[in-house]
């Protein structure tokens, strides 16, 4: 049996921001689950809900082996939609990038350069939102619809790699 | 230019999107920049308890929910009736100080600097913190880093949380500071102070002491003669946390000082046909669209506008360099105050003198005998109904304003958040970037996205809750639309 990684998972959005809150919903609700669960690697599993890009985002993750993100992203496509992406695939995922901030494909690059302790292991998911610029806490119907299997993948992922 | 009625259906909207109008010569008429809105929040607020709101509205949006939330317990201090003791206001200002250290920071170094440190005429790819970086060595990016976190910490043990604090409210602060985080700060704000005076000599050395540099600074690109807004003590200096809103005119003479619970006698605002967004105007000066000038309302709210509004800085490093900012550039001195200085890209050279300012008033706070005074709080016994409050957001002027029953529930909800005040200064901007760029309908391609980043990145606009990033930096899309409105070229990047 592999030695099992060191995980963060990091729901990534805005809480008050309709589907952006997806991402921190995501985290609630793994969080939730991973309580009910005593198998040996919950034990080196943190979860986390965090509002920010760039250098922010960087600390969280340092120190880990692996960081699984969950966030937003709006691409057109149909909302719910879900895409597995990783740093070098990111391409527009709503937190990732920030205009106050770097985005974090260019903080990981600076934190390499810094020879910071960072995973080796990074994905993501993100989830078409269908509304990003009203205030409210629910999902719209087609997000809200995509969580039980995003959650069930993250759990699988962890499941998977840590055995 | 030939007059098109434009039903409000065609109005524009976009994402970090910028219209450009030209007229039938080819010249540049309007420029819109468009920007999403976030709706609801009234009616998101509307219903719920008044003291959630410090807790609501720092979740707005990531980058500055420190002035936010600072804003909040300010207006809850008025609809409460409750005046907070002196040591909770010290805290609260302690707080503002660390955030004002990094958000000046991370704006100078990763996303307004580059344009200088790496060159604005570099590509695009390489105008970011990583080609500082390889500019000016791996030294500087764990300053950046290490100046971010320690301040990050100090927000943490004065705030209670990372990036949503919870620590103020109505009538004071939750917690007050012991002894030994005290001096933990204490030696922090030190080290800003270093920091601060390494980023201006860094300022000195690559900006001011290239002159390709410094005549792109004095050239006539971005210069608007607006009228200036900003917080200022008693004494007409530079406050961040305090004091009463204080207007200059082009020349740099006082046209109003008010409090902040009467800015809707002071400012109104427009809305363009074209545009969602409402650009705010002096309303006493009037509305004369977007032109600068003695006898438009347009003003800036700003680093540079705190400077130009204010007779002083109220500590001594900052106040040097604040004097040496004006001599440098020319500014005489009127009825004893600097002229103002309207040359848009000293605003970054502004927000260093700002980050000096904040890291020398840390210190001041960090060893004032009463920041460890246990008495934070006055618990509020009544309900006005009514409150405001106004803080200096590092973008700009930020005003809460909220209303309330007689049980304390909210019934109205009003804010002016700090990028607000400067939409119509940043169409300016923009405006003169693009009119420098295309004439006679030739587009001088080269540069033009270049130069209305510049435009806008020196304002510091925080859009970063209605950004659909693509890495690097916010997608913009440039529309170049006829007198008819239709679109005859596009750049995105």
């Amino acid at each position: 049996m592999a030695e099992n990684l060191k995980t963060i998972i990091i729901g990534l959005g805005n809480p008050i921001l309709c589907d952006d809150s997806v991402g921190p919903k995501a985290a609630r609700l793994i969080r939730e689950r991973l309580n009910n669960d005593v198998s040996p690697e919950r034990g080196c599993v943190s979860v986390s809900e965090v509002y920010a890009g760039g250098i922010r985002l960087l600390d969280k993750i340092s120190g880990y082996d692996r960081a699984i993100i969950i966030d937003s992203i709006v691409t057109g496509e149909a909302p719910g939609t879900v895409y597995r992406l990783t740093p070098e695939s990111l391409p527009q995922t709503r937190n990732c990038g920030s205009s106050h901030d770097m985005t974090f494909p260019m903080a990981l690059s600076m934190g390499k350069m810094l020879g910071m302790s960072l995973p080796s292991d990074i994905q993501i998911w993100a989830i078409e939102a269908k509304d990003v610029n009203s205030f409210g806490e629910e999902l719209s119907g087609e997000v809200e619809g995509a969580l039980p299997n995003v959650i069930n993948d993250v759990l699988t992922t962890i499941k998977r790699l840590s055995v | 230019m030939k007059r098109i009625s434009i039903d409000p259906i065609t109005r524009l909207e976009g994402h970090g999107k910028i219209e450009i109008f030209l007229n039938d010569d080819g010249d540049v008429v309007n420029t819109y920049f468009q920007v999403p809105e976030l709706r609801g929040f009234e009616q998101f607020c509307v219903g719920r308890l008044a003291e959630e709101m410090p807790v609501i509205t720092n979740r707005i949006c990531g980058v500055c929910p420190e002035a936010h939330h600072l804003a909040s317990v300010k207006a809850l201090d008025e609809l409460f009736g409750v005046t907070p003791p002196d040591a909770a206001k010290k805290i609260r200002e302690l707080l503002y100080m660390a955030f004002y250290v990094t958000d000046h920071t991370t704006h100078f170094y990763a996303l307004g600097g580059p344009d200088f440190i790496v060159g604005p005429d570099a590509p695009p790819a390489e105008r970011n913190i990583l080609g500082v970086v390889n500019k000016v060595g791996l030294d500087i990016a764990k300053q950046v880093i290490g100046c971010r976190a320690r301040n990050h910490h100090v927000l943490e043990m004065i705030g209670g949380r990372g990036i949503h604090l919870p620590a103020g409210v109505p009538g004071g602060w939750s917690k007050s500071i012991s002894e030994q985080e005290r001096a933990e700060i204490e030696g922090i704000a030190k080290e800003n102070i270093d920091f601060a005076l390494f980023s201006l000599k860094a300022f000195d050395d690559i900006v001011l002491k290239n002159s390709a540099y410094l005549d792109l600074i004095t050239s006539d690109i971005y210069v608007h003669n607006t009228y200036y807004m900003g917080l200022v003590d008693s004494q007409n200096r530079v406050n961040f946390y305090d004091g009463m809103v204080r207007i200059v005119d082009p020349e740099g003479k006082e046209l109003i000082k008010y409090h902040p619970r009467d800015y809707t006698s002071v400012i109104a605002e427009h809305v363009e046909e074209w545009s969602y967004l409402k650009y705010p105007y002096i309303k006493s000066v009037g509305w004369k669209g977007f032109v600068d000038g003695m006898d438009s309302g347009i003003y800036a709210a700003s680093p540079l506008s705190r400077l130009n509004v204010s007779d002083s800085m109220p500590t001594p490093k900052a106040q040097e360099h604040y004097e040496r900012m004006y001599e440098t550039l020319g500014s005489k001195k009127i009825n004893g105050r600097y002229q103002p200085i309207h040359h848009r890209l000293v605003t970054h050279w502004a927000r260093l003198i700002e980050l000096l300012y904040a890291a020398e008033h840390m210190l001041e706070l960090a060893t004032d005998p009463e920041i460890t005074s246990p008495k934070v709080r006055v618990i509020p016994e009544r309900i006005v109904g009514k409150g405001v409050g106004c803080v200096e957001a590092p973008r700009g002027t930020l005003t809460h304003h909220y209303e309330s029953d007689d049980k304390g529930v909210l019934t109205m909800v009003n804010m002016i958040v700090g990028t607000t005040n400067n939409y119509a200064p940043m169409t300016l901007s923009i405006k003169r970037a693009a009119e420098k760029l295309i004439t006679k309908g030739k587009i001088v391609e080269q540069g033009l996205l270049n130069k209305i980043e510049m435009a806008f990145r020196l304002y510091d606009p925080c859009l970063s809750c209605a950004t659909h990033s693509l890495p690097g930096q916010m997608p913009l899309i440039v529309n170049i639309r006829n007198n008819d409105g239709e679109v005859v070229r596009s750049f995105t990047r």
